[in-house]
């Protein structure tokens, strides 16, 4: 019941911020350099300030299915979402405010290796098991950001706060159950100077997960020969992993986050210049629950420092260049033990970086036309290194990925049609994997190897968008849907010299179908 | 200014990202390197190593590796492994005429060493041990072939009352089952991750420190003696009970057919669910009554069958009983001694309501085979109770508890009809796991 209060609240909060439009809403969806530019004014006070429009409003339905061979080890075969997305902004005099609410289910199938709450984040501590599942996810997020001109034109102020609950299930033995909350407090004070804004904002955060594992067959818990599949894992790396009992197996994970973000915002001769560079640091204690206020049994502690660079440089609708640098670095600190046999490490195994570099560059014609055309192009490189020191596994890749795109936008009588077509390829620079022979585990074979395989691989993709809004469903209100179907082939085989490997599939399938209204 | 600041500060966050963490742990895989030689107690034994097979397992998560000696001496080396606790198995097979040449003794067949040391600690980069290599016992003898301690489903089987062993004659003669002993061994059940070390009741294998026991008066009680949680001996007047070369005898909890309904002691009726989960023991040779012991209460399973029962020397469960879980050692031996002169002590735990376990000198007892069995899950296994020379290792059923499975010795080979049992003295080499079969039938192969 509490959460249905909760939910309610969260979607009048939303719905109020976004109660009426300056009639700029509906071209969020549809013209990427606008996607961009409202997309930005919700990171913080600065950016929500600059952005020109001070009352928009969107609230999409959406569902999402994806399938296909061609994943992550640690990605579901399947995925259904269905998700409901309430945000806008509203200003009231000097306050402009924005919201963002969304509640989304999410159906996952044939998930191995993974029995935590959030997939493939990169975390070293989790328990897994190698058997492959169903998963039900629920997710309630909460966003606002409440800004005030303290000198209009001069000093503004204000605060952001985001709010995450996640529940995850399993159906099939072992069964984790995984709550987690988050929170996440970012005050902001901003300088206006002419053609300057120049933000300041930290961040402080806080977060908690408890995962618990159960068995509904008696046979499976005990760890037995017979059913290797079934045992419960802790992970502790990539390849480090110590048997649990399995039956009321629990983890707990708290979070405490800090960063600080400076934004810059400057405009010349029609162009608009964006800046942001933040840095954040979230340091993750992996624990069994504790055995009393006094005594608790810290497996590990892991730390990950995030770095991001942020560029956008806009002519309107016409021109938008946009570069982006983030820089991720985790290393953990290892302490379990299950004395006598295990003693603890008490020292980092795991290492983990990721660095990625995106550049993207858009135009829209600025002719009269009935069908105006845009074209874009971007290039993505991605480097990333894991390394599991204990049990000499390493896994080292790099890929770059160009695209090109084309679209065709038309306004008719009020109503707007819009179609994107992005091609692009997936082409791996470098990838290496290392695992010694004494070292070959199934996770080693089934996670690591896997995945070396799919990044290993040349691929292509085609991505086609396509929406429609129109005022014909509802006179005051535009209404619109959107399709999207993105597909990726693997090109060439996928083979492994070494049959008890597995290897990716061969393609994989995203669609998405929401439906809008624009506020 | 404020643009300098501003510079300043992106600048600031660019070094942070320059920033490259040195990959400064010293945390490393180990190496574990095993060398063998022959035990003291084998004499001087010049014999070769190469072809010696060498397990290692890891205690806690169950990796094996396996290598293998090809030179005459020397170690085998594990590099790279995950540090812990391991489990190291070694087995050697020496031909008859090597085996004549090192000692001067003829044999008709390939000769077994084996070995074995149990949880070591490898948490150094290079961790050395040395095995001591010992020779199976042998085709001469008795051998337990059949454990079926796990019992059946406690829903729709037989829960433990249809537990049995089987006594199988590995010779070429007619050997008599008159007078044999059969002892479950006593010792620690505790999981090892959850024994208290730091009690004096408790040896650093996580054993039972008989010497702190109440009234211990024996000198060397852990090591000159074996203590026995129940002891029972075949009847006979020495040539009452003949088996034949490669035959059996089977012992069993109570001599039905556990698959059939049947009465218990106080009048009910049970039945069985399922009778394939079961089996059907009408055919045992022997089998255990308590209700005949002073002092016990029996099971109301433990009826007064037809069936030869065995006499109880030291019994103070209410039946015969082994621990489905594993926790079991079972032990065969021969004696002269008067058993009335064995003491009995309570457990070094001293606990209230703690049962008396009776004392075996090891002097006193021509000990014919051993078998030491275990939890199936990893972490609930205990330490290890029967010392390395009378069993290298231990075994468990795959599916654990009340699974209706037992522990079957491998065959070695078959001579003339025959079969011969391979006996390496090392139980987690020498034994298979199947579906419980009191038919005396059952073979590896």
């Amino acid at each position: 019941m509490k959460k249905v209060y909760l939910l309610f609240t969260c979607q009048l909060l939303s719905v109020g911020v976004i109660a009426q439009s300056d009639g700029a809403s509906d071209s969020l969806l549809t013209y990427q350099a606008s996607a961009l530019q409202f997309r930005q004014a919700t990171q913080g006070v600065t950016m929500l300030q600059h952005y020109a429009s001070g009352n928009v409003g969107i609230v999409t339905l959406q569902g999402t299915a994806a399938s296909g061979g061609y994943r992550l080890a640690q990605e579901p075969q399947q995925h259904r979402e269905a998700a409901f997305k309430s945000e806008g902004i509203k200003t009231v005099e000097r306050f402009k405010l924005y919201g963002q609410f969304t509640y989304s289910r999410t159906w996952d199938d044939s998930l191995a290796w993974m029995l935590s709450g959030v997939a493939a984040d990169n975390r070293p501590y989790y328990f897994a098991a190698g058997k492959a599942g169903k998963y039900d996810r629920q997710s309630y997020q909460m966003k606002g950001l409440a800004s005030y001109a303290l000198h209009p034109g001069k000093w503004y102020t204000g605060a952001g706060i985001d709010y995450l609950y996640q529940t995850a299930f399993r159906s099939v033995d072992p069964r984790p159950s995984v709550r987690q909350f988050a929170l996440t407090i970012r005050p902001e004070i901003t300088w206006k100077n002419d053609r300057h804004w120049l933000g300041v904002q930290p961040m402080i955060g806080y977060g908690y997960e408890n995962t618990s594992v159960q068995y509904k067959n008696t046979q499976y818990q005990h760890n037995f020969d017979s059913y290797p599949e079934r045992r419960t894992w802790l992970m502790m790396g990539m390849g480090y992993m110590q048997p649990r009992s399995g039956q009321g197996e629990q983890m707990n994970i708290r979070i405490r986050k800090g960063g600080l973000t400076l934004f810059h915002q400057y405009h010349q001769g029609g162009w608009e210049l964006s800046t942001q560079a933040g840095w954040e640091r979230q340091r993750s204690f992996f624990s069994r629950p504790p055995e009393s206020s006094l005594k608790e049994t810290r497996w590990g502690t892991y730390t990950l420092d995030r770095y991001q660079l942020a560029l956008l440089a806009q002519q309107g609708q016409r021109h938008s260049l946009q570069f982006r640098a983030v820089l991720l670095n985790g290393e953990d600190f290892n302490s379990y033990s299950a004395p006598p046999l295990v003693q603890a490490l008490n020292a980092t195994n795991y290492h983990y970086q990721q660095q990625q570099v995106t550049v993207h560059y858009s135009h829209l014609s600025s002719r009269k036309v009935a069908w105006v055309p845009g074209w874009g192009a971007s290039l993505v490189w991605q480097h990333e290194k894991k390394q599991d020191f204990i049990t000499a596994h390493q896994l080292n890749y790099s890929m770059v990925t160009p695209s090109l795109s084309g679209e065709l936008h038309r306004n008719k009588g009020g109503d707007r049609f819009h179609t994107r077509l992005t091609g692009g390829v997936q082409l791996p620079l470098s990838a290496s994997v290392h695992v010694l022979p004494t070292q070959m585990t199934a996770f080693s074979r089934e996670v690591v190897y896997y995945d070396y395989y799919y990044y290993h691989t040349t691929a292509a993709s085609l991505d086609w968008q396509a929406s429609y809004i129109t005022r014909k469903v509802f006179s005051t209100l535009p209404a619109g849907v959107t399709l999207r179907v993105r597909y990726l082939q693997a090109l060439g085989d996928i083979s492994s010299p070494e049959p008890s490997i597995p290897v990716p599939g061969t393609n994989n399938i995203w669609s998405s179908l929401a439906f809008h209204l624009y506020l | 200014m404020r643009k300098n600041l501003f510079r300043i500060a992106i600048a600031c966050i660019g070094l942070l990202a320059a920033c490259k963490k040195d990959n400064d742990t010293s945390l490393q895989p180990v190496s574990i390197n095993v060398g063998f030689k022959v035990a003291e107690e084998m004499g001087k034994l010049d014999i070769s190593f190469k072809t010696a097979k060498v397990t290692i397992s890891n205690i806690v998560t169950g990796q094996k590796y396996t290598g293998v000696l090809d030179t005459d001496a020397g170690q085998v080396t594990f590099n790279s492994v995950v540090p812990g606790n391991y489990n190291i198995a070694v087995s050697l097979d020496l031909s008859a005429k090597a085996y004549e040449t090192a000692t001067g003794i003829k044999s008709d067949g390939t000769v077994f060493f084996s070995g074995a040391a149990n949880a070591q600690a490898a948490m150094a980069p290079q961790n050395n041990f040395t095995v001591e290599l010992r020779t199976g016992s042998n085709t001469s003898t008795w051998l337990i072939k059949q454990i079926y301690y796990a019992g059946s489903n406690t829903k729709d089987g037989a829960l433990f009352r249809d537990q049995f062993v089987e006594l199988y004659n590995n010779s070429d003669q007619v050997l008599y089952a008159d007078s044999l002993y059969l002892c479950q061994v006593e010792g620690v059940e505790t999981a090892l991750e959850q024994i208290d070390f730091a009690q004096p009741w408790v040896l650093p294998t996580g054993q039972w420190n008989w010497a702190v026991a109440t009234g211990m008066a024996a000198t060397n009680p852990n090591t000159d003696y074996i203590y026995a949680a129940s002891l029972f001996r075949i009847p006979g007047n020495g040539t009452t009970y003949p088996v034949q070369p490669g035959n059996s005898i089977i012992i069993a909890a109570t001599a039905i057919n556990h698959k059939a309904p049947y009465q218990d002691a106080s009048g009910k009726t049970i039945t069985v669910r399922n009778p394939d989960l079961t089996v059907d023991l009408q055919g045992a040779d022997f089998d255990v009554y308590m209700g005949n012991q002073p002092g016990i209460n029996p099971l109301p399973s433990d009826l007064n069958t037809n069936t030869p029962h065995l006499t109880v020397v030291h019994n103070f469960n209410r039946d015969f009983v082994m621990d489905a879980n594993g926790r079991e050692g079972i032990m065969i031996f021969r004696s002269q001694a008067a058993t009335s002169t064995w003491k009995s002590y309570k457990t070094p735990n001293n606990t209230t309501d703690g049962k008396l376990k009776m004392q075996l000198p090891k002097k006193d007892m021509q000990i014919l085979d051993v078998v030491e069995t275990q939890q199936t899950p990893l972490n609930k296994r205990g330490p290890k109770r029967i010392s390395l020379d009378l069993d290298a290792g231990f075994n468990f059923v795959g599916n654990g508890a009340y699974s209706s499975q037992a522990l079957l010795r491998k065959t070695k080979q078959r001579t003339g009809g025959r079969v011969i049992l391979q006996d390496t003295n090392n139980s987690s080499v020498d034994f298979i796991t199947i579906k419980a079969d009191p038919s005396k039938k059952a073979f590896s192969n």
